[in-house]
């Protein structure tokens, strides 16, 4: 018996206490080697996260967050009454959802497609390319693609020149520059996403594609019915983690490439609350901002964690 | 083996401890983050120099430049203030009680020549430190750059090729070229390709009109007005959207003219869309072809021969309009770079003492010089060269190499010690600035107000993005000319107003009135 972890049934009317102190003397080296985990995430997540409270207060250097003058909802009432607020949240769930949209299933589509690639060194070839761009910070591709969408310039604009087409300013109009950040956005994140969707399709057994062969299914059909299948508890947690991120419209990208011509679509909470904080240290209001942005993002994961759940396909908890 | 390894250790440590306590009581110490270029040097010799020179402690504290707002902040809320701060965000740290003020006899007392300079260059200068009015917080300093306005950079290949060989002067004969620039193939490519200006040249257009976007000019009436919304602007906006209109004003203007890299590239003007720009400070054109070698070449004058592009240009005059109104965008040459912990301003005669140390340093032009690149004979020389005293080099032609030593900025207490220092340093760009620009070129819009307004933070943000994208939108003819009106009322009642007053207080209190 020694040795073995089970536990021994409980004795009727046993308190919850010594049944804790049971589990500790049981698996106490398990815990021990836990222990440098939990409190990395107590003294680095958890302890920093009540300075949260300094969205509620005046803060103030000399006097630290705790000493700093209670203002109660003076920064939130502040953020929802500026004149441009909900123009800012509006392009914020525009473009986020957009991105989410055509962003989410770009990498699941160049996962399968890499998968079904027979030619190993092309495969390989394909995925490192596409990963590339995700190691370039986008003050550098920013630069890029203002001369590479550049109306007089632009090899793109020269292509259509040459097919008789008017030039199209991509990033100066309205109508274009909601789109080219998508497009822009899915180039660079959808090689570096999709190798989350390679690792779980290798996950998949290499005998339920050989029956299927065997039973005549077509390569759409293996696809549909193995390959989707066997990925999509991959898919709906990466899907419920990035619903959380949907007031993150993405501010490096759209601050590098954005101009005052197109501020009505492109302005987004991140980049108003950027050039708002330029002028001061204002980190109350600023940690007012992320405190709201943190809680909707919460709630849409709260919320479609339940979806998921009830749908009866896997779930975050 | 062991013990007598403990001992030595224990002797070392005591020993290391030695020199601190030898430090005679009454030596004054300051812990100092100042603006620099990189880390320094283990024993910075500069640092050592000044020591013994004037028989104090200084401790300069390495902060990255990129995060340094950030680090003081931490220091600050750690209640570990240094003494001598610079880059912080003056206003809060004034408001929340940071830094410290005293009188300006304090100051006249323990720094006559910077007292007597500040006097002669701009005795405005001493409102501007007064951020209560009363008491002063910060030394004010010169830029002697800031005395020139931002330039106007125009093409002369480009003027002749369209048989125009004088540089414009008046808004019409502007209008004449740059129609010109836009229709008459200047680069001679047979292709319709060719624009006259972008973005950097609109401020001076605004100026030929009697305002300036973006500053608080005097209202003709004891107070002052935002230049956006002055109905100048208006007319401004109508021959703009009319240059827009016509094919003159590159459309990618609203992505500005430089497409990355070191900001004062202007990549419109280098690869030949346009004509004329107002990019950067003169110094960035700075050509070297008349000086001898290893002298500095401005930037973009750098990239134009790095590109290998045929270009040739002239500064040109501001254009003036129909009222003779002209200019471009001017900085105010007073600079108030650092500022001094509370305690420290407490401590009297430690105080004193800084000031009187800063005064001599200042304002000697060999200790000025000195505090700036080092040692004499090993990192540079004086020399005479065009009929005056210029500095130069023998190491290396940047800071990067003076900077570990101490030398640079970390000793720059007020902006760029002073005049006779700035016209020796930068002696090569005020040559050119004396031969191509002169004061007949160099018209510029000066804020009326120094510093920023308190409601700044809450207010401007806002208000900017109604007139720049109001703006854009009649240039662009997005919107008739006539929102003009539209636009200034939303203006004030986004926070103008309160601006405004704020501004004219400010004003009002800046001028004496």
């Amino acid at each position: 018996m020694t040795g073995t972890r089970s536990n021994t049934p409980a004795k009727l009317g046993a308190s919850a206490w010594p049944k804790a102190l049971r589990s500790l003397r049981l698996n106490g080296d398990l815990l021990l080697i836990f222990l440098p985990v939990a409190a990395y995430y107590i003294v680095f997540c958890y302890i920093p996260m009540s300075g949260v409270v300094m969205a509620f207060k005046d803060y103030k250097l000399l006097s630290g967050i705790w000493g700093s003058k209670w203002v109660g909802m003076k920064h939130f009432n502040m953020l929802f009454s500026t004149p441009s607020f909900f123009e800012v949240l509006r392009n914020t769930l525009v473009i986020s959802l957009l991105k989410l949209a055509f962003g989410f299933p770009a990498p699941i589509l160049l996962a399968i497609l890499l998968n079904e690639l027979r030619g190993q060194r092309f495969k390989r070839v394909v995925q490192t390319i596409s990963y590339l761009p995700h190691f370039l910070s986008w003050v550098v591709l920013a630069g890029i693609f203002i001369q590479f969408l550049s109306p007089s310039t632009g090899p793109i604009n020269i292509l259509l020149g040459m097919m008789g087409r008017p030039s199209i300013f991509f990033l100066g109009n309205k109508a274009t520059f909601v789109p080219t950040i998508v497009a822009t956005h899915i180039w660079q994140t959808v090689g570096w996403g999709s190798i989350i969707y390679l690792a779980a399709i290798s996950g998949i057994g290499v005998e339920l594609y050989e029956s299927a062969m065997l039973d005549g299914a077509t390569r759409f059909q293996r696809i549909a019915y193995i390959t989707l299948p066997g990925i999509m508890p991959t898919v709906t947690v990466l899907f419920i983690l990035g619903t959380g991120s949907i007031l993150n419209a993405g501010f490096d990208q759209i601050f590098n490439l954005y101009n005052e011509a197109v501020y009505s679509v492109a302005d987004i909470i991140d980049t108003y609350v950027y050039r708002r904080g330029l002028t001061g240290m204002q980190y109350s209001y600023a940690s007012a901002v992320g405190l709201f942005k943190n809680a909707i993002g919460f709630l849409l994961v709260f919320a479609t964690n339940m979806i998921a759940r009830r749908m009866g396909d896997s779930s975050l908890w | 083996m062991k013990r007598s390894l403990a001992l030595l250790l224990g002797l070392a440590v005591l020993l290391a401890a030695l020199p601190a306590a030898g430090l005679a009581e009454d030596t004054y110490s300051y812990s100092m983050v100042m603006y620099n270029f990189g880390p320094l040097d283990e024993e910075p010799v500069m640092e050592k120099y000044w020591e013994e020179k004037y028989l104090v402690d200084f401790d300069l504290v390495y902060a990255e430049q990129s995060s340094k707002q950030d680090q003081i902040n931490l220091m600050v809320a750690a209640g570990e203030i240094p003494d001598v701060l610079q880059d912080i965000n003056a206003a809060s740290y004034f408001d929340q009680g940071v830094i410290g003020g005293w009188t300006e006899e304090f100051f006249r007392e323990n720094a006559p020549r910077l007292s007597a300079y500040i006097d002669e260059i701009q005795p405005a200068a001493w409102s501007y430190a007064k951020y209560d009015g009363e008491l002063m917080y910060s030394i004010p300093g010169f830029r002697l750059y800031n005395s020139v306005a931002a330039p106007i950079i125009i093409r002369v290949d480009w003027l002749e090729a369209v048989g125009i060989t004088e540089l414009p002067k008046t808004i019409e004969e502007y209008e004449e070229a740059f129609y010109k620039f836009a229709n008459d193939d200047p680069d001679g490519n047979g292709q319709k390709d060719t624009f006259a200006i972008s973005a950097t040249m609109l401020p001076s257009i605004y100026g030929a009109y009697g305002t300036f976007r973006g500053k608080w000019l005097p209202d003709g009436d004891g107070g002052v007005v935002y230049g956006d919304v002055k109905p100048e602007a208006k007319e401004a906006l109508t021959t703009l959207a009319k240059w827009y209109k016509d094919g003159v004003i590159d459309p990618e203007f609203v992505t500005g003219e430089n497409q990355g890299g070191y900001w004062a590239i202007s990549h419109s003007f280098l690869n030949g869309s346009v004509g004329a720009s107002g990019m950067g400070s003169f110094y960035h054109w700075v050509d070297a072809t008349e000086f001898p070698e290893g002298v500095m070449v401005g930037r973009m004058a750098a990239a134009i021969k790095e590109a290998g592009v045929d270009i040739k240009y002239e500064a040109g005059y501001p254009p003036i309009g129909p009222s003779g109104a002209s200019g471009t965008d001017k900085a105010n040459v007073t600079s108030l770079r650092t500022h001094f912990s509370a305690q420290l301003v407490a401590d009297e005669a430690r105080f004193a003492r800084l000031l009187q140390i800063i005064d001599d340093m200042m304002m000697d032009l060999d200790n000025s010089t000195r505090a700036s690149r080092g040692i004499p004979g090993e990192t540079y020389e004086v020399i005479d060269w065009n009929g005056a005293k210029s500095i130069k080099m023998i190491a290396a032609n940047n800071t990067d190499a003076i900077n570990p030593m101490g030398a640079a900025a970390w000793f720059m207490f007020t902006e760029e010690y002073n005049y006779d220092f700035q016209y020796m340093a930068y002696a090569q760009d005020f040559a050119w600035y004396d031969k191509h620009i002169g004061p007949e070129k160099n018209i510029g819009y000066e804020s009326a107000i120094y510093g920023s307004l308190p409601s700044q933070s809450v207010y401007k943000t806002e208000c900017d993005k109604i007139l720049n994208e109001g703006f854009i939108s009649i240039i662009t003819g997005e919107k008739p000319v006539d929102s003009f009106e539209e636009i200034v009322s939303a203006w004030y009642a986004a926070g103008g107003q309160i601006m405004t007053d704020e501004a004219t207080e400010i004003y009002k209190r800046q001028t004496g009135n």
